[in-house]
């Protein structure tokens, strides 16, 4: 396993088009904290809601609960990564010096975590960053709400990414998992309340993990956080996360590679 | 000689297609294992198979060695050569070492120059030229010292000069006892280069036997694969 995570970091570090993301995200905490220090007010209208970044707070948030800007770039990163593996035919390279495809699933599946988390977190270092370089007051993002938010932020991304390592997995192709993974990234909160709005009409017993499983699909960050919130989170994530694990290394154990 | 690999029964189909019919193969241990077939056959199928890229639907595959708690190192380049082409020739090489778990620079190094790809080590592996591209996918694969090599249709794409190292490549090999077992629709020089055949023909073997047989037939492996295959 160790020897998987080792060749594919290796491979995502060398990649030129995954630091420019990193760039990219960056340059957008930067640009963001820059017009608070020139106290700029922009708005930026994506799919319907208005987003206004006019205090540290709001720029802080939009990590967090930006989903559908940072979680395309979630998706796209993730899909780029992990679809190169079947578009250049390298999967039949692993299975070759006999890594089981069930490690091969499970890796692939931490490292889409883990560049989820990492977006989400290079993104706030620069908003702090920018804080603690004095272009903002820091102390008004200094609470234990925002560390409970940052908690939840970062399992919210933490799923995205699970989920779009389950979408190429599952279609083993770069186009069509592309086009699922940002339409999953765009309808999600649709889909999810749809889901919870099934499950309550039919009063399922399974309602309490049904709600649990979709709860950092829907979580809203702008109430008052509590522990109890980043518990649930948690557990809302190691849930989905053990039915993606279970799930789709079954369906990728017994499908043959496209190869 | 000592079998390297048995493969008893293995059967493959892909939606209700038969590819391989219970076929049966022994390579044996520092042979170098032709193995013929038209397009179709079952060829690449039946390397997947070897190689673990499939799952059989039904048979058996055992490595003799595995016996002595040693799991033989196989490589293989199967169908189109693989490789990142987001990474350069050089980085590809460490990627694949770091998967093995191992890192030995001099070994990139040796493997380079075997290759003839010292001069292209810094070029993104997507801007290589078929040959090259071959040549990367060949050195991938014995990077990691295995016990059994595994190509499938490795001329394509080579020049002459490419077709001329990669048999040398392949005498090297077999001199230092690995295994090759190697799939190609050239039959003349697939004659040269191995010391055992096997012929099949709509996912069945149909016959496995060994250069002494050609050169006791007195002819060529060529009029030989089109009597067993009952060809013109």
């Amino acid at each position: 396993m160790l020897t998987l995570l080792n060749c594919d970091f290796y491979r995502f570090k060398k990649n030129r088009s995954f630091r420019s993301l990193y760039i990219l995200i960056s340059l957008l905490g930067l640009v963001l904290v820059l017009l608070l220090k020139n106290d700029i007010k922009l708005g930026i209208s994506i799919i319907g809601s208005l987003t206004l970044f006019t205090s540290p707070q709001e720029v802080f948030m939009a990590g967090l609960d930006f989903r559908k800007g940072l979680g395309m770039i979630v998706a796209i990163m993730v899909t780029l990564f992990i679809s190169e593996e079947f578009s250049c035919k390298t999967m039949k390279l692993k299975l070759i010096v006999k890594k089981s495809k069930y490690k091969i699933y499970f890796s692939k599946l931490i490292e889409a975590i883990s560049i989820a988390i990492s977006i989400v977190l290079v993104y706030e270092i620069v908003v702090i960053i920018g804080g603690l370089l004095g272009f903002y007051n820091i102390e008004e993002l200094v609470n234990i709400g925002n560390i409970g938010r940052l908690i939840i932020g970062i399992l919210i991304y933490a799923s995205i990414g699970a989920i779009i390592c389950f979408i190429n997995m599952f279609f083993q192709n770069m186009f069509t998992s592309i086009i699922v993974s940002l339409a999953y990234i765009i309808l999600n909160d649709t889909f999810s309340s749809i889901i919870k709005i099934i499950f309550t009409r039919v009063n399922m017993e399974s309602l309490g993990i049904m709600k649990l499983l979709l709860n950092t699909q829907t979580n809203n960050l702008y109430f008052e956080i509590k522990v109890i919130n980043c518990f649930q989170s948690f557990l809302s994530f190691l849930l989905l996360t053990s039915v993606i694990v279970i799930v789709g290394g079954k369906i990728f154990e017994s499908t043959d590679i496209n190869s | 000689m000592d079998n390297m690999v048995v493969l008893k029964n293995i059967s493959k189909s892909y939606k209700k297609n038969v590819i391989l019919n219970h076929i049966n193969v022994n390579i044996k241990k520092g042979s170098i294992y032709g193995l013929i077939g038209e397009n179709g056959a079952g060829k690449t199928t039946l390397i997947k198979v070897l190689t673990g890229i499939l799952s059989p639907d039904g048979g058996t595959i055992n490595f003799v060695e595995e016996k002595r708690n040693h799991l033989p190192r196989i490589s293989a380049v199967v169908d189109e050569p693989a490789f990142f082409n987001s990474l350069t020739v050089e980085q590809n090489l460490i990627e694949h070492c770091k998967l093995l778990g191992i890192l030995e620079k001099e070994k990139i190094a040796a493997i380079v120059l075997t290759l003839g790809l010292e001069k292209h080590k810094d070029k993104l592996a997507k801007n290589l030229s078929l040959g090259l591209k071959q040549r990367l996918a060949i050195a991938l694969a014995l990077i990691g010292e295995p016990d059994l090599v595994v190509l499938d249709e490795p001329l394509n794409g080579l020049d002459p000069e490419g077709i001329m190292d990669l048999r040398n490549l392949i005498f090297k090999l077999h001199k230092e006892k690995i295994t090759v077992l190697v799939s190609s629709h050239i039959l003349s020089e697939l004659e040269q280069i191995a010391t055992d055949f096997g012929i099949l023909k709509d996912g069945r073997m149909i016959k496995e036997f060994s250069k002494a047989e050609i050169i006791d037939s007195g002819i060529k492996l060529e009029d030989y694969y089109l009597k067993i295959k009952g060809g013109k």
